[in-house]
């Protein structure tokens, strides 16, 4: 399901960019589901869902304009407590 | 038993690491969702047979907007397992912790390698820390956290 919205950009900016409207649209889609994976609001593969992109093909994308992945523990003691929660896997 | 998604499994295979996990002596799973996403992005990597393939149960249901169905399916399993799930991903990160599901990310488990002695040198535990971070945001706090209380 899509709605349609209008967004202004400057008329610089889209020859700048070189593409067309349809590729502006697409590519805005991109950027704003690579803003929210890294913002952690959406995973990884619901980004690539809803790019209708398999997971390797979102991730690609993602690395082809040298963004790195965020995630992981947000503090060292978050680290800490994750790190010692799976030291009692061990067997 | 400690379920791995998509993320960790895969940068354990790009850091060439996945072998020494087994020498953890942790048991793993994987979901079946898991493995396709696996196979399409590492078509050359075969999964281990040491890593289990688990499906949940269709009892546990969970829905989120920020999830897709992969990452429904490990929280599901880890819910049905009781057990623990290693994720980088942080909205799935942020629902398990919800559902007092224990979480490990990459980092974590690579210190676990060192600590333990698989990763043997100071040197090749820091190498594989700068190759992570090439594909992995760590901020100065978290490579702090790495290296401290290290030989």
């Amino acid at each position: 399901m899509t709605e349609e919205i209008s967004i202004k950009i400057s008329r610089q900016l889209l020859e700048l960019s070189g593409l067309s409207k349809e590729d502006l649209e697409h590519q805005n889609h991109l950027l704003i589901l690579f803003e929210l994976y890294q913002q952690g609001k959406i995973s990884m593969s619901k980004s690539a869902e809803l790019a209708s992109m398999k997971v390797d093909k979102f991730l690609e994308e993602f690395r082809k304009r040298r963004l790195l992945r965020s995630g992981g523990p947000s503090s060292p003691k978050e680290a800490e407590e994750e790190f010692q929660a799976t030291k009692n896997l061990l067997k | 038993m400690l379920i791995l998604d998509t993320s960790v499994l895969s940068t354990f295979t790009y850091l060439g690491l996945l072998e020494e996990l087994r020498q953890l002596n942790i048991t793993y799973a994987i979901t079946p969702d898991v493995l396709e996403e696996f196979s399409k992005k590492w078509v050359k990597t075969k999964i281990p047979s040491w890593i289990n393939i688990d499906t949940p149960s269709d009892k546990i249901k969970i829905e989120s907007l920020s999830m897709s169905t992969t990452d429904t399916s490990l929280i599901s399993l880890a819910i049905e397992k009781k057990s623990m799930i290693a994720t980088d991903d942080l909205a799935p990160r942020k629902i398990a912790k919800d559902r007092d599901i224990a979480v490990v990310g990459t980092l974590g488990l690579l210190k676990l390698l060192y600590t333990q002695n698989i990763i043997q040198t100071r040197e090749i535990y820091l190498n594989y820390l700068e190759k992570l971070r090439t594909d992995l945001y760590l901020s100065d706090d978290l490579l702090e956290w790495a290296i401290k209380d290290i030989d």
